[in-house]
């Protein structure tokens, strides 16, 4: 059997994504020239790779994307709109509790005015007779 | 703390949970967009839009679809990437030099930090040259936090397909890193 032929695709597909290889595909690398290179090759490749690649984060990147995030985010906006709604609301309450407080004192205020008058009234008669 | 958990939380309007997120995916998405030779700065504006967007649709990602976090970030990483360099495919970029030398570790020699940035520049360039999907398949191949199946979820096609996209890849990359040595050794 040409080991070459029958292996030789799959050895390599499993070099390049670094897949742990089975004992046959590990005899295979041993006899054949052509994967023994290619190992060789995609590692260094891999090496090359690694030392490419920059994964530096800049300084202060998470904050930024938190800031940005806290900004202009629907639950953020959610939530001030909940807090504004709440004041609104405190606020209207007050409102209606203050116009309540005027009316009732108005009220008494004409209360105490009307029997004023009608104290004035009632003794003016009481004399009178 | 797993991301299942964090998502589930971030959903929920933590805010810290979505931290914790970015914290952990800022280093590999940086590693995929760099890869991208994208022109100067707009990786970490890309970095962040990538971050923006996925808490802006945070409440539509839903993990009982079947894709993991780390999937359906890349995905977005992915498009935005593409979608920049087709704006600017034809922009001439360079990574500076001082850039370079602000991501040394301390004190290597000048001579050192020159050939170490030729060589990121040659990869570099060769990764350019390396025709989609090949590309993104052999940048997400680098990705230790994405598994194969990931990688073909983000990739929309088969687990053979990326695999053999990250072995042609490789291939092309070798042959483009071999020319570029010959030319200039």
């Amino acid at each position: 059997m040409n080991t070459f032929d029958t292996r030789c695709d799959e050895v390599q597909q499993a070099i390049a994504i670094k897949q742990s290889l089975s004992d046959a595909q590990t005899s295979h690398i041993e006899i054949c020239e052509h994967c023994t290179a290619l190992q060789i090759e995609f590692r260094r490749l891999d090496d090359l790779l690694e030392q490419s690649m920059i994964d530096e984060v800049p300084a202060g990147f998470a904050d930024r994307v938190m800031a940005q995030i806290t900004a202009i985010s629907p639950q953020t906006q959610a939530i001030d709109d909940q807090v504004v709604d709440r004041l609104l609301a405190a606020f209207y309450r007050s409102r209606l509790l203050q116009s309540l407080l005027l009316g009732l004192g108005i009220a008494m205020g004409v209360g105490h005015i009307v029997r004023f008058f009608l104290g004035l009234f009632i003794t003016s008669m009481a004399a009178a007779l | 703390m797993d991301d299942i958990f964090l998502v589930k939380q971030a959903q929920n309007g933590n805010s810290q949970a979505f931290r914790l997120l970015v914290l952990r995916y800022q280093k590999p998405l940086f590693k995929f967009l760099n890869g991208f030779r994208l022109p100067s700065g707009r990786v970490e504006e890309i970095a962040q839009d990538t971050l923006f967007k996925a808490y802006q649709n945070l409440a539509s990602y839903d993990q009982g679809k079947g894709a993991s976090f780390a999937t359906w970030l890349f995905v977005i990483a992915k498009h935005l990437a593409l979608n920049e360099l087709d704006r600017s495919e034809y922009r001439h970029s360079t990574v500076e030099m001082d850039q370079a030398m602000d991501l040394e570790c301390p004190a290597p020699s000048a001579q050192e930090i020159l050939v170490k940035e030729q060589t990121r520049q040659r990869v570099h360039d060769a990764l350019r040259q390396v025709a989609e999907p090949f590309r993104s398949a052999l940048l997400l191949s680098t990705i230790e936090e994405l598994k194969l199946a990931e990688i073909a979820e983000i990739e929309q096609c088969s687990l053979g397909t990326v695999k053999s996209r990250i072995f042609r890849g490789k291939q092309l990359l070798a042959e483009l890193l071999t020319k570029s040595f010959e030319a200039d050794p």
